[in-house]
């Protein structure tokens, strides 16, 4: 037997074509336990003195992923039951569990205390609940009352840091492999800042992980990656890792997190650092419009604390200086044989219509 | 016997390298040069020697040396002339100021930057990383 049981609006790009990621599906495992959990924790305390819940308490309890909604996206998880013959005696406290676990996260979304209302051994499980939301992307769990619950990355990050010190993400890293262990299978990944950082690989991946360590110093690999963070966001930990991608050389994400380490002053004690926030919204920018099959460019940063794409094309130069605080871009296109300039015109970078004039020009250009 | 080329020489900021290619930037002036790009006369200092005085000296940052030849600023349609200073009897400057735009700039500099990037590295010290 099938009970509506919570419908979970998932908000962000990844989910606008009313569908959700496996990869971010496969998180929500999390949710059950924590539910189950807390729905013990519930009963004992309704029923002071018991030490444990009754035989078969959570034996019927189960979610399962009914259908996709409309609606971004939104996941219709029905909790199934033993069937008409076993009725569940024990919904109620399942309904309360999961009606205490929004009243927690509605308390931590407002910077109000959660003190009472779950024991910090259940806190720490929201650490397996919403590892792959994106900065971006948040989820929507309507009440009863009429009202909204939003748990994104952030609140997570509140709930598991009250009772631990550290907490988990999945991410996207982009960098070099300058070390594998086979024998171990570890490897050491060096961030685009420099920084190293060591963790395990499933053997399956140990023929990319070879590839990447023999590309070092030429091409940037992206790693999928569970990784520890501590509260003030400091990478701990890498610590496992489910896909190893080579890069495009000029691929333009990593070097904008490249270009992103300059400080002020990097240019003979002049040149601005990038735009605060700049180079993440010209990355997203980039992944989204930027055509998969068009050339990529060279990137480069500007003394005013933007950034200049250039492309070689066949008979002509393309500049486009791109100042990341008014997300806007002057595009230049030149003769390579006489160095005139043939046409000079502001893109807007914050509207399709810029990245489709820019492509255009590239195609025109490269015919 | 040809004659040696004429060449003015150009640090490169590590910022202003992608996989050995150097952006246009470099020869592009910037607005505190007032449409005068700095540039070595190399007929009057190697490049070793340049990059030194640059990064030693001047303590500021270069991934290496690069050039355009005295001919190839004229085909651009710019001048150049020697200008010494107090501590660098080597410098001269390529002028930009009879361009009326910066999109003219742009392209003239990109232009330059080809000739540089066809004639190569005249000198890369061995440590330094690009950004």
């Amino acid at each position: 037997m099938k009970t509506a049981f919570i419908r979970p609006r998932f908000v962000g790009e990844r989910f606008d074509e009313h569908s959700i990621p496996l990869e971010v599906l496969k998180d929500w495992a999390g949710i059950e336990t924590l539910v189950v959990e807390t729905a013990k924790w519930l009963y004992r305390q309704e029923h002071q003195g018991r030490v444990r819940v009754p035989r078969g308490f959570a034996d019927g309890f189960a979610l399962h992923l009914s259908a996709i909604g409309e609606g971004s996206a939104v996941a219709v998880l029905d909790r199934t039951s033993g069937g008409d013959l076993f009725p569940d005696v024990y919904a109620e406290w399942f309904d309360k569990a999961r009606d205490r676990i929004f009243e927690v996260i509605r308390a931590a979304a407002n910077g109000l205390t959660t003190d009472g209302l779950l024991p910090n051994q259940l806190l720490s499980l929201f650490d397996k609940f919403g590892r792959s939301l994106r900065e971006s992307e948040q989820v929507e769990f309507s009440l009863g009352d009429g009202g909204v619950v939003k748990y994104d990355a952030r609140i997570r990050k509140t709930l598991v840091l009250k009772t631990a010190s550290e907490y988990r993400t999945e991410e996207q890293l982009r960098g070099e492999i300058s070390l594998v262990d086979a024998e171990r299978l570890t490897l050491t990944l060096k961030l685009l800042n420099g920084r190293k950082i060591s963790g395990p690989f499933p053997r399956e991946l140990r023929e990319q992980a070879v590839d990447a360590l023999s590309n070092f110093g030429e091409s940037p690999v992206l790693v999928d990656c569970v990784v520890v963070r501590d509260h003030s966001d400091n990478l701990k930990q890498l610590e496992s890792i489910s896909r190893i991608e080579p890069l495009d050389p000029l691929d333009v994400p990593a070097r904008l997190e490249s270009l992103a380490q300059l400080a002020d002053g990097w240019l003979d004690r002049a040149g601005l650092a990038l735009s605060p926030g700049g180079g993440t919204w010209l990355s997203h920018a980039w992944l989204n419009h930027f055509p998969k099959n068009a050339p990529l460019p060279y990137l480069y940063a500007t003394p005013e604390g933007g950034v200049q794409a250039e492309w070689d094309l066949d008979s002509v130069s393309i500049q486009l200086e791109i100042d990341l605080a008014k997300k806007s871009g002057v595009l230049l296109m030149s003769s390579k044989g006489t160095g005139e300039l043939q046409s000079e015109r502001v893109l807007n970078l914050d509207s399709i219509d810029g990245w489709r004039a820019l492509t255009a020009a590239l195609g025109q250009s490269g015919q | 016997m040809a004659e040696k080329e004429h060449l003015l020489l150009r640090q490169v900021n590590p910022a202003w390298v992608q996989n050995g290619r150097i952006s246009s930037q470099t020869f592009t002036p910037t607005p505190k040069d007032d449409r005068l790009l700095s540039v070595d006369d190399g007929r009057l200092v190697e490049p070793e020697q340049s990059h030194a005085h640059f990064t030693g000296t001047r303590g500021l940052k270069s991934m290496g040396v690069v050039a355009v030849a005295n001919l190839e600023v004229a085909e651009a349609g710019l001048a150049w002339r020697p200008d010494p200073l107090p501590d660098s009897a080597t410098h001269a400057v390529i002028d930009f100021s009879q361009l009326v735009s910066n999109g003219q700039i742009k392209a003239k500099a990109s232009w330059l930057a080809e000739k540089a990037r066809a004639r190569g590295w005249l000198f890369q010290p061995p440590a330094e990383e690009p950004v």
